[in-house]
């Protein structure tokens, strides 16, 4: 597992598809619940808990788990820490395309 | 290293940013307001300002209460859908749109319509019209949403 870039900018965490797609789905909300997450990007359960895990140890993802109408839920946001990673890496990602035209 | 660390074939960064934008927009379009709400909100609005005037105000009202079933639907499926994160500014195009969708409602008000005839043609104008400037102003913000995502870090 390589540790996340300390840098803004291209960020090797983030670089991979699944957590790459974790994060843009939750750049624009204030959080999701893991099934809402999970039905979005169509992955199975085992593999986005594997992802928030790696995410969340890296401090980019918020991971509450509440409960509701007796049954518990999983909640998850994007920590400012991540979004301002997520953000960096998709800049570079942009200054990528723009020296490959 | 497992398979889903890693991209299939050799990067492209491109690809990765059309996978950013598809995640994205598919995440902002479930968190706004569904197409069949904003359709028949419109609706009722258009029934409500093609028919001031002409019938009496218990009718408008009952018509305008019609407006609460589908706030309870809009509160009802919303519940179950993530929950959005408001942007710190509102678009320029969103405010512009949603002004033209207040003044068409406000200029209907100068056509006083003298038959039915007139009254479904008033209905028609008035709801192509708000409908129009409701979808330009949802656009906007949807794009507005989208670039606040994977621009802004607070």
């Amino acid at each position: 597992m390589k540790a996340a870039s300390s840098q803004v900018g291209f960020d090797e965490l983030i670089h991979a598809p699944v957590r790459l797609r974790i994060c843009a789905s939750l750049a624009p909300l204030q959080w999701a619940e893991f099934a809402q997450l999970r039905d979005a990007l169509e992955v199975a359960d085992s593999v986005l808990s594997k992802h928030l895990k790696q995410l969340s140890e890296a401090g980019y993802v918020e991971v509450e788990r509440f409960s509701k109408g007796g049954r518990s839920y999983v909640r998850v946001a994007l920590s400012r820490n991540g979004r301002k990673a997520y953000v960096g890496h998709v800049a570079s990602l942009r200054a990528m395309t723009d020296e490959t035209t | 290293m497992t398979s889903d660390d890693s991209w299939p074939t050799e990067f492209n960064p491109a690809q990765a940013l059309a996978d950013v934008d598809g995640a994205s927009s598919s995440m902002v379009e479930s968190t706004d307001a569904p197409r069949g709400f904003m359709f028949a909100l419109v609706a009722v609005i258009a029934t409500v300002f093609a028919l001031i005037n002409v019938v009496s105000w218990p009718v408008i009202f009952g018509l305008s209460a019609l407006a609460v079933p589908l706030f309870l639907w809009y509160y009802l499926v919303m519940r179950k859908r993530p929950k959005r994160r408001h942007a710190l500014e509102r678009s320029k195009a969103y405010l512009v749109y949603f002004l033209l969708f207040s003044a068409v409602l406000h200029l209907s008000g100068y056509w006083g319509p003298g038959s039915w005839g007139e009254v479904a043609a008033k209905w028609l104008v008035v709801f192509a019209l708000a409908w129009t400037s409701i979808s330009l102003a949802r656009k906007a913000d949807l794009q507005h949403r989208l670039k606040d995502a994977s621009e802004s870090c607070v």
